[in-house]
């Protein structure tokens, strides 16, 4: 819609999972990192554009761990997630991801994306250091299985046949076969009642009854999301009188990170007044990945997806065209299947001076706002013109015009982490994902990662919870 | 395809409304086909949108409510994309391609086009072409209407400055010329007190629309007396709350042998004694504070008899009778209170769906409701229009007698014809 006007049909109402920022239980305050969160069953997992990647040991160097520590982990999240991709040259960068599906059908846009990679790359790797292949993606998609994708083109309403990976409809309903397993919705947990050293209780915000009441607990294990796990085990070592006279700074969270998202549209040549069927997989089908040794400690792995614009909801994009909406539908009809874009996930590591920090706010639920400070270093701005200078010189060799590079604004990546990281203090975790301030509480999310790679962390997320789960002495 | 009359009781924002008419003009011009399922959702959509966005103002305004010819749609297309990007037809435009969009056939016309990359660029070419006729000649178009603008202005900005933050009182307001009126009131910026016999249609409209803040739907029926100001105690509105009221309700019967008397009785108990009722509830309270505006919405019927229609014309002549004679007496006791009568001719609303000559006589409700308000604006004591029904009962109010009853019992209501 025109700027600043209401949305059409932008978002398909089956996935508004969102919490708007005008919403009673919106946690956060300050305007300089703008978070994506939700309270729906299975969280942002539900939003997840379904891509199922694996870091390398050279992703984590810097953690405490290494792959060979998370290769059960991996094998077991692979076992529970259907993963349908190829077997190419991309896949030794990925080592957890075991492909269980066949790799899923590709557009007429992809395959010349691919042929002219087939056709030039050498050239491309040598010199762009770029490599493109077909995307690992989180979908049943073999024929014998009654949930396979059908290729209805409505995936982004989510998947009718339930062949895309949806934590609310397949993990939760696993958990809920078993009979000691209690799932209770509408608490909102604000922080931990805490007594030396161990968690005593689970202080929450009753949603329904508009109350806060504390329930006993043994152990916790906190997978709240990274930035709510953060803020809930900041309200608890502040609250705990053990810690007061620590010399660790306990009015912010160790660190926050997140994935600097840029995008690289572009126009493929070929593809410019073709037609395209509408059953189409509506996320990418495409990944895109830029792999050289880097100065300083980025990871050598920069990874992308890529998506052409054949299935995506077009009448935003036709309004931002300015040559009135008649003109513009024309040349979009003509255009679209031309249109792509590489969106990068640029990797992020602890700052000083990053982190979650607690604002005073009688109106909110939990007594407070979290205020994010984020500021992105200045190597990391190298990286980046680096890797998209590399990722348009490479869009040419494969015959399309790199158009302006497009960055979003901080907290657009939505792979938050970091803020109870691995390390040493009582602001972090051990390498088992246990706090170090307490004995029995486990950080099972990404709060408790040490730096933040590049690829798609989902895959990573829940081998580091099943590794946490294994590890935990309960 | 079957087209559906739109129902009289559709709330329809003027700036941002879009009818039948224009809807099919917009899917001409976007090479779609119209779809009386999509129509609703585009008004539905439009309809929300008029209550969060501000209204326009002055020629942003004048464009918007423009009843344009297709060929315009070309200029007004791409001058508001490039020069206006949040005005109502970027709205309507947009809402246009987005519902069909989301429906399959309508979805395959958006992206027609033959598989080939020259035809492509030969498009492409034609786009710029069309492109560059349009940056030619808009500006011409355009300053013709930013002309007639002008004409216009003070017209215009008179009834945006009277209405804009005043609670205006409308009785009738669930249907027809008094559901214009509320949704004309509503886009100049006041606030309505909206009486009604039955809300719940009203009220539904009201509440998805989202002007629950600014719309008072109060039930009562001003034929009894003491309705309406029990109602307004219940509602909490207060008489000195009140800046203006339209006096609108009004209801037509045709009387047969049987029940003559109590047709008329009925008739002039709405038309006749629910206006006294309503100027009652209110008057006490404006002779205090000493302002006030009754708007009293007559007929040109009564001017003269007519077939089948005589309860009405004689309550209507005997309201526009009542209502000179209240402004006679504010002026002889100096009280500010102002009255307007207003004596429409024929207008399209659920009472009357005219055909042939009675359509080219009669104007729409929208048409009315903006004609009325501006007169009242303008502070006018009495206004007539259409233009030409007031010749035409001119006319007939100057014919001699005989020739008159002649003239006119030739007439045929509808059911006859």
């Amino acid at each position: 819609m025109p700027p600043g006007g209401a949305e059409l049909l932008r978002y398909p109402p089956s996935r508004k999972f969102l919490v708007n920022a005008k919403d009673d239980l919106w946690p956060f305050a300050g305007d300089e990192f703008k978070p994506f969160m939700s309270f729906t069953q299975g969280g942002l997992g539900v939003g997840w554009g379904a891509n199922a990647v694996s870091f390398d040991d050279d992703d984590i160097k810097d953690w405490p761990i290494s792959i060979a520590d998370l290769s059960q982990a991996y094998a077991e999240s692979c076992r529970r997630i259907p993963i349908a991709g190829p077997i190419d040259s991309l896949s030794p960068f990925f080592p957890g991801v075991a492909v269980t599906h066949p790799p899923m059908r590709i557009s007429r846009h992809d395959s010349n994306l691919l042929d002219s990679f087939g056709r030039r790359s050498s050239l491309i790797r040598k010199t762009c250091h770029t490599t493109i292949g077909q995307a690992r993606l989180a979908v049943v998609n073999s024929p014998d299985h009654l949930s396979s994708c059908r290729h209805c083109g409505r995936c982004l309403w989510g998947c009718p046949h339930g062949s895309l990976y949806d934590p609310a409809r397949t993990t939760l309903q696993e958990c809920r076969r078993y009979p000691n397993f209690n799932y209770k919705p509408g608490r909102l947990v604000v922080h931990f009642e805490a007594k030396d050293g161990q968690i005593t209780g689970i202080h929450y915000f009753d949603v329904h009854g508009r109350q806060a009441l504390t329930a006993p607990c043994e152990s916790v294990f906190l997978a709240a999301g990274a930035l709510q796990s953060g803020g809930i085990f900041l309200r608890t070592i502040q609250n705990d009188s053990n810690h007061h006279d620590t010399v660790d700074d306990r009015s912010m969270t160790q660190s926050v990170m997140d994935t600097t998202v840029v995008k690289v549209p572009y126009i493929q040549i070929r593809s410019v007044g073709c037609s395209e069927g509408r059953g189409q997989f509506q996320f990418n089908r495409l990944i895109i990945a830029n792999r050289k040794k880097r100065d300083g400690s980025w990871p050598m792995h920069c990874h992308g997806e890529v998506l052409s614009l054949n299935t995506l909801i077009y009448h935003a994009l036709i309004e931002s065209i300015p040559l009135g909406s008649r003109l513009a539908m024309r040349l979009f009809s003509r255009f679209h299947t031309a249109l792509g874009v590489a969106t990068f996930f640029f990797p992020d590591r602890q700052l000083p001076g990053n982190g979650l920090s607690l604002i005073t706010d009688p109106t909110s639920a939990t007594g407070d706002r979290m205020h994010v400070h984020y500021k992105e270093g200045s190597d990391k701005e190298a990286l980046i013109r680096e890797v998209i200078r590399d990722t348009q010189r490479a869009l040419l060799l494969l015959g399309c015009i790199p158009l302006q590079p497009i960055r979003a604004r901080p907290g657009s990546g939505i792979h938050y982490a970091g803020t109870v990281p691995m390390g040493s203090g009582v602001r972090c975790s051990d390498s088992s994902g246990r706090a170090n301030a307490y004995r029995n509480l486990y950080l099972c999310d990404g709060a408790a990662f040490p730096s933040l790679p590049s690829k798609s962390i989902t895959l990573n997320l829940v081998a580091h919870a099943i590794r946490v789960a294994s590890l935990a002495q309960v | 395809m079957t087209i559906t009359i739109p129902h009289p009781c559709v709330l329809r924002i003027p700036s941002w409304s879009i009818d039948w008419e224009m809807y099919e003009r917009l899917c001409r011009h976007l090479g779609l086909t119209p779809s009386q399922i999509l129509f609703e959702k585009v008004a539905q959509y439009l309809l929300q949108i008029a209550a969060t966005q501000p209204t326009p103002r002055g020629f942003s305004r004048w464009l918007a409510e423009l009843r344009c010819a297709s060929w315009v749609l070309g200029f007004i297309d791409v001058w508001t994309r490039l020069m206006m990007p949040v005005h109502p037809w970027r709205y309507r435009l947009n809402a246009v391609v987005a519902i069909h969009e989301c429906d399959p056939q309508g979805f395959d016309e958006m992206m027609k086009r033959s598989d080939g990359r020259s035809e492509a660029w030969i498009s492409t070419l034609f786009i710029t072409i069309c492109f560059a006729a349009n940056l030619v000649l808009g500006p011409v178009w355009f300053f013709g209407q930013a002309c007639l603008y002008a004409f216009s202005r003070s017209r215009i900005r008179r009834e945006e400055s009277y209405f804009i933050h005043k609670t205006v009182l409308v009785t009738g307001a669930n249907r027809g010329l008094g559901l214009a009126l509320l949704a004309r009131l509503l886009s100049l910026g006041a606030n309505v007190v909206a009486v009604v016999r039955g809300g719940s249609m009203l009220n539904e409209q009201i509440a998805r629309a989202g002007f629950i803040g600014r719309v008072n739907i109060i039930v009562a029926d001003v034929a009894n007396a003491g309705s309406l100001e029990e109602a307004m105690v219940a509602a909490n509105v207060q008489a000195s709350q009140v800046d203006a009221a339209v006096i609108n309700a009004g209801i037509k019967e045709e009387p047969t042998r049987n029940n003559g008397v109590a047709s008329i009785k009925r008739v002039f108990g709405v038309n006749v004694f629910g206006a006294m009722h309503t100027v009652e509830a209110l008057l006490h309270a404006w002779v205090i504070r000493r302002s006030g505006h009754f708007i009293f919405i007559s007929s040109m019927g009564r001017w003269h008899g007519m077939v089948k229609t005589g309860s009405y014309n004689a309550s209507k002549a005997a309201l526009s009778l009542l209502a000179e004679s209240m402004a006679i007496d504010f002026q002889s006791e100096h009280c500010p209170i102002r009255v307007t009568t207003i004596e429409p001719g024929l207008i399209r609303t659920g009472m009357i769906q005219g055909s042939g000559l009675q359509n080219a006589l009669s104007t729409d409700a929208e048409s009315a409701a903006k004609s009325i308000l501006q007169c009242a604006a303008y502070r006018r004591g009495v206004c007539r229009f259409p233009f030409m029904f007031r010749i035409l009962t001119a006319m007939i109010a100057t014919l001699p007698w005989n020739l008159r009853i002649k003239l006119l019992g030739r007439l045929r209501t509808p059911d006859q014809q």
